[in-house]
């Protein structure tokens, strides 16, 4: 193979990779579909064997090629996001219910922070199983549901890891400030886990918008 | 033949392609070309999203081979879901044929 067919090629898989660099093993899977294509095209057993260019063009371009394994990747993506999300649900529902219970949250507070702690709950819960429900239907719909419901979670568990201090303040057990820094250190990592999974979610639908 | 009127069947062609045993993403593409004549040339870059997307939803599996000369082939084959899913095509598919060839062979006349 000349060095222009070699360059040729290695822009390409360059390019596709990084058009689906939002997904790393489907960017890796796409790259070694086009990689054993190419070897079993330019193979001089076939007679039909085309040259790099001509084999790349029958190919489609890079653009079209990360939009065609993005679309067969998507349903995956929505499934493993949505289970995610699932699981966010209930890990906020268990440390509301348990700091709620450990620390007597429900007596007194500020009742604005006790609004938002429920309020969000509920409608993150809501727009769960909204976004389960249209999982199948359009995609955009359940991204901007998964969004939504996403946000709506992390404002109830703001609002909860805030009351816990407010309402300890006085008389502050150490087992207490231990729940308190474990179950808060692990609802800020579902969350930060949760925004990256987010934003590849994002990405994988702004590449088929 | 046009390639808009393959959309919706591309499934059913890999599907029923692999019924026949496992194969590579190239050889599934020449067995798709040599079974239709030459009719079904598609553009390779819509075959192996294609394969994956099916591999994704449960329909096929794929393994590396790993042969003692030449090169690491994806092979590909047919789950018991893939092929639960080929007979569903294949229904649908002569449902469709009976129904659209009605028209097409003018038998019967409008009414009156």
């Amino acid at each position: 193979m000349s060095g222009l067919s070699s360059g040729l090629i290695d822009h390409y898989l360059a390019d596709l990779q990084r058009r689906l660099r939002f997904d790393h093993r489907l960017a890796a899977r796409a790259r070694a579909d086009v990689e054993e294509y190419l070897a079993e095209a330019l193979d001089g057993a076939d007679t039909r064997a085309p040259g790099p260019q001509a084999a790349l063009a029958r190919f489609g371009s890079a653009a079209d090629m990360a939009r065609l394994y993005a679309e067969a990747a998507l349903p995956e993506r929505l499934r493993d996001t949505l289970r995610w999300l699932v699981c966010l649900v209930v890990a906020t529902f268990l440390f509301m219910r348990l700091r709620t219970m450990a620390m007597g949250l429900a007596d007194g507070g500020s009742a604005w922070l006790a609004l938002a702690d429920g309020a969000g709950f509920g409608l993150g819960a809501l727009l769960c199983g909204l976004a389960w429900r249209v999982g199948a239907g359009p995609a955009a719909q359940a991204g901007r549901l998964i969004l939504w419901a996403f946000v709506a979670l992390a404002a109830s568990a703001a609002a909860n890891l805030l009351r816990a201090p407010l309402r300890l303040a006085a008389d502050a057990s150490a087992a207490d400030l231990a729940l308190l820094l474990a179950s808060g250190a692990l609802q800020l990592g579902l969350l930060i886990f949760g925004a990256v999974q987010l934003q590849r979610m994002g990405r994988h639908l702004r590449l088929l918008a | 033949m046009n390639p808009e009127m393959l959309k919706g069947h591309l499934d059913t062609i890999l599907l029923a392609t692999l019924a026949d045993g496992p194969a590579h993403g190239y050889a599934v593409i020449q067995a798709i070309r040599q079974r239709s004549d030459g009719s079904l040339d598609l553009p390779e870059g819509t075959i192996y999203p294609a394969l994956h997307r099916l591999e994704l939803a449960g329909l096929l599996r794929s393994d590396w081979t790993s042969p003692s000369e030449g090169r690491r082939k994806r092979v590909y084959a047919l789950t018991p879901a893939g092929l639960v899913a080929l007979g569903e095509h294949r229904a649908n598919w002569q449902r469709f044929a009976r129904a659209v060839g009605a028209f097409l062979d003018g038998a019967a006349p409008c009414p009156a």
